[in-house]
């Protein structure tokens, strides 16, 4: 019973046009869509080789004392799946003695009509696409049969009504997944082609089985949704009302609105204002030490009984002079070195606090998008494709790691004495500029296990919703009265 | 007869659940979105007026290393259309070889809006307005023809094209009460908000004409849901063919255009050409460094890092042995030396970095223009652009922007850096100017397109609009004359 039942949904399923139109459909967008994504990835992955590999010609041995070393990040494979926060995300890191980092973000309006008009990837497809194509292909699953009156006379059969449910479900998400299943196999077939990529190599292929796993349970989630939907009205042309009410909410509503009431509920500083207090407090420390080391150099020329003149001429003219240089060429750099602690300290301790801020922040908001399956998709396929929100966190992990690596390298080889304006480095004895090379950044995405450890939440929710709108249905149906 | 026909679809569309579903989700939608768009842009207007006042007071005395920052206020009507806005920089920064900096902060504030996506009035008008002007008029006539009441009509000697003109009316106007409803509510928001004035006469028109372009959409679409209708045998047929076509109109080709455009005619990237442009920078400073040296040297027989001793009275530099009015005369030839060859190196940096900027431009050009002709295949970017360039986060924008930036590089310039003179490790004044008696360096005065300039820009787009509502007019027109009631 349960497979002539399967089967005859399946059957009804492939003589439907939506059957036909939604194959097309399919076929056409999801490999157009992977195949633009490819390209734009091979461009942004060859600006990326062209820029490092300009700034290495140009700054290899590039050791002086002003060195900024700059590191540069790679686009990630997987973007080509979804884009997520990649837009966000700062493309080159800038060294600095101090200990601080800065980042850089390139303004991208390369091509104004895409971000415009909007960029498509294979999340946006699952999500404006197919979820809508899944929701179109099942309201009118129980809500049609009961306005034929086919339902009832089914009912009638001594079926029980779940089985009948659950058939319905299972025989329309086989014919849904087939189409589905073959444009994204064509899709990869694309992206293989590409000689930048390839999809069946050991590190693409796990995380790729798993995107596809993930999409085909949001679409299960959605087809139960659509069905749950079906089971509440009597009307098909209801039914579909309904569903696109549903899907307006739930696609497009809540996941979008989410974010602003978070910020409702739990404002924070913006990130301008947070930068300028930051540059404030990183100038006022600057500030300080400069009065500091003016009154280390006054006081060592006090100390050394050297003129007043000799504060002002460079080099001193007196050996009292001279000495009292090589006393402040002492005493500046344990100095040098307190002020720069203290204001990498006191940064680190602003920036921690605006950035716990922000999860809290963040959290709210997800919290509330989470309401919708859609939330959970999207955060799990971003977060596998190395684009999610944790993604601004590993820059930041990466770009100190380079730092300390260029300050090991570099920095920490020599001293400077800032004197008068003039700025001069101090070697160690037996120093060597030509041995110093320029690190490069090495650019770590995290392992697929750890990025499934952060989306089990999510996946969790999406089997959940599932179970959840089959369950609602099977309530509704179970109270069908086929009078 | 018209009058009848026109009220019997009314009542009919009125007391459909669409009817209510469409109320509920305009009310709703469109002013939340309108007071979120309306906060962000409080924040971010917030933000720059802090950031340009802090700014101003800790840095706005000019000094030898003097960059003037020029920041850009948020325009007003990005509460309608985020557009570009938030992919523009967020300030300018001048420097005395002429060659400005454009600075966009890393901001992963808005992460999770970013993955997310954003709602504004354009995202309700492209994704919500559009799809319900379908959903209402999807069984128009396919669904007269299922239950068999359209032979009826037609039995009744009701001219065809009145018929179908009624059906189109009817469905438009009922759906468009709503939508103006809630446009009121969302422009009440607006002007609830402290820190947005509307009486300014380019806000209104500007307003005006958007909400103008936003009904010509409506009626494009719902004209759209009636031909397919005319074109389908039953609803759910009509159905299935209308969500095909919305994808494709909505989804497909506004946003597959712009990459197929890049496929076709890829231009080089920008990050490509600011690097280049730095190397050039770099590149002519160091010649500019070099020739300087070897001329002093061959002409006035001044070694680069000699300084000069006195010795029996006579100054001695170099090969030279002179009296000290000699030696403050050849000193100050080498100066003019020197100052003259600067001015040709300023002049001439830009000049090189200018025709790097307009190679690139001439390629993003001819990209721009293909992926305008290919995205106007749907009537949804023709709108897109419509409303993005009145709003002032169009596609023009990144170009005015530049100018602007170009703009205050020249001011500054002009009142600052054409008074400084480059030497090996200082800086100097030109002669007779004193910086201590210069005002404060100025803030960049952004200028935006007039309401005339941006409307003879988009004019095509709205006639294209106007087009496709004449071309799906005519087809189901056409379509429900060959209508056979047997």
């Amino acid at each position: 019973m349960w497979h002539t039942l399967i089967i005859k949904e399946i059957k009804q399923s492939f003589l439907e046009t939506s059957s036909v139109v939604l194959t097309l459909l399919c076929l056409l967008i999801i490999p157009l869509a992977l195949y633009v994504s490819t390209k734009d990835y091979e461009s942004r992955r060859e600006s990326y080789l062209s820029e490092r590999q300009d700034y290495r010609s140009r700054h290899e041995k590039d050791v002086g004392f002003n060195v900024e070393v700059h590191g540069f990040r790679p686009p990630a494979p997987l973007s080509i799946f979804c884009g997520g926060v990649s837009p966000l995300i700062p493309d080159e890191v800038v060294t600095s003695r101090s200990g601080l980092y800065r980042s850089v973000k390139e303004t991208a309006t390369d091509s104004p009509h895409a971000l415009l008009l909007g960029k498509v990837d294979y999340t946006y497809c699952l999500i404006y696409v197919v979820s809508l194509a899944a929701l179109t292909f099942t309201f009118g699953c129980i809500s049609m049969e009961k306005e034929s009156g086919s339902l009832s006379l089914v009912t009638s059969n001594s079926i029980p009504r779940s089985v009948l449910l659950l058939s319905k479900v299972t025989g329309r998400y086989l014919a849904f997944i087939v189409p589905l299943l073959l444009s994204v196999t064509l899709g990869l077939v694309i992206i293989n082609h590409s000689p930048l990529i390839s999809v069946f190599s050991v590190e693409m292929m796990p995380t790729i089985g798993v995107i596809v796993c993930v999409s085909l349970l949001f679409v299960l989630c959605l087809m139960c949704l659509g069905i749950c939907v079906s089971t509440w009205t009597h009307y098909s042309i209801n039914s579909m009302v309904v569903v696109f009410l549903v899907w307006t909410v739930m696609i497009l509503a809540i996941p979008k609105l989410s974010p602003r009431i978070a910020r409702a509920l739990y404002p924070i500083d913006s990130s301008t204002t947070f930068r300028i207090k930051r540059t404030m407090l990183a100038e006022d420390q600057h500030d300080a030490f400069v009065k500091a080391r003016e009154a280390l150099k006054e006081a060592c020329f006090a100390e050394c009984g050297a003129p007043n003149e000799d504060l002002l001429s460079l080099p001193p003219q007196t050996e009292e002079g001279k000495k009292a240089i090589e006393l402040y060429d002492q005493r500046i750099i344990p100095l040098s070195q307190t002020y720069q602690n203290q204001k990498a300290r006191k940064l680190k301790q602003l920036d921690q606090d605006y950035l716990n801020q922000q999860k809290a922040q963040n959290r709210l908001a997800l919290g509330l998008a989470r309401l919708s399956p859609v939330t959970c998709f999207i955060c799990t396929v971003s977060e596998l494709c190395k684009t999610g929100m944790h993604e601004p966190d590993n820059f930041n992990d990466n770009a100190q790691r380079f730092q300390d690596q260029v300050k090991k390298a570099i920095y920490d080889q020599y001293t400077l004495r800032e004197y008068k304006g003039s700025i001069m480095p101090i070697y160690p004895e037996g120093f060597n500029r030509d041995l110093i090379k320029v690190p490069e950044m090495s650019y770590r995405y995290p392992r697929l296990a750890q990025s499934l450890e952060r989306v089990g939440l999510d996946i969790l929710l999406l089997a959940l919703y599932m179970v959840l709108f089959c369950g609602v249905g099977l309530i509704k149906m179970n109270r069908y009265d086929v009078r | 007869m018209l009058k009848t026909l026109i009220k019997k679809e009314m009542m009919e569309t009125v007391y459909d659940l669409r009817f209510v579903i469409a109320s509920l989700l305009f009310i709703t939608l469109i002013p939340l979105s309108m007071y979120v768009s309306r906060i962000d842009y409080e924040q971010r207007l917030s933000a720059y007026q802090q950031e340009s006042r802090i700014w101003r007071a800790r840095h706005g005395t000019p000094e030898w290393d003097s960059k003037g920052h020029g920041f850009r206020a948020p325009p007003v009507l990005s509460v309608f259309v985020l557009g570009l806005d938030p992919y523009l920089p967020d300030k300018v920064v001048t420097d005395f070889s002429g060659v400005f900096q454009t600075v966009k902060e890393p901001n992963t504030d808005g992460a999770l809006a970013v993955l997310l996506g954003q709602i504004d009035f354009r995202f309700c008008m492209v994704y919500v307005v559009s799809l319900m002007a379908l959903v209402f008029t999807f069984n128009t006539v396919s669904g007269e023809r299922e239950r068999g009441t359209l032979r009826l009509l037609i039995a009744c000697s009701v001219p065809r094209g009145v018929l179908l003109f009624c059906k189109w009316l009817s469905k438009t106007l009922v759906l468009i009460v709503p939508f103006l409803v809630a446009v009121c509510i969302a422009l009440l928001v607006l002007i609830a908000s402290p820190q947005i004035d509307l009486n300014t006469p380019q806000l209104v028109y500007s307003i005006a004409a958007i909400l103008g372009i936003s009904l010509l959409l409506i009626v494009c679409m719902t004209i759209l849901g009636v031909c397919i209708s005319t074109y389908a045998t039953g609803s759910l047929q009509s159905i299935t063919l209308l969500l095909t076509t919305w994808v494709i109109l909505v989804l497909g080709i506004p946003k597959v255009t712009p990459m197929i455009a890049n496929i076709i005619r890829r231009p080089e990237c920008r990050r490509v050409v600011s690097m280049r442009k730095t190397a050039l920078t770099e590149d002519l400073m160091a010649e500019f460094y070099d020739r300087r040296e070897k001329e002093i040297a061959s002409l006035y027989g001044v070694g680069p890092d000699e300084y000069e001793t006195r010795r029996n009275g006579l100054m001695i530099i170099g090969k030279h042995k002179l009296t000290p009015e000699a030696f403050q005369a050849l000193m100050n030839e080498v100066k003019d030396h020197k100052e003259q060859l600067w001015r040709q190196y300023r002049h001439r940096i830009p000049r090189e970095l200018e025709k790097i900027e307009a190679q690139y431009q001439n390629q993003l050009q001819a990209t721009h223009t293909l992926t305008m002709v290919l995205s106007r295949l749907s009537c949804l970017s023709c709108y897109i652009y419509t409303i993005a360039d009145l709003a002032g986060t169009g596609i023009h924008e990144p170009r005015n922007y530049m100018d602007n930036a170009k703009r205050y590089q020249d001011q500054i310039s002009q009142l600052l850096y054409n008074n400084i003179i480059v030497h090996k490790r200082r800086l100097s004044w030109e002669k007779g100017f004193n910086p201590s008696q210069m005002p404060p360096l100025p803030d960049m005065q952004y200028a935006r397109p007039n309401l005339k300039t941006i409307i003879s820009r988009r004019l095509w787009d709205v006639l294209l609009l106007v087009f496709y509502s004449v071309l799906f007019y005519s087809l189901a027109f056409f379509r429900l004359l060959k209508y056979d009631v047997r």
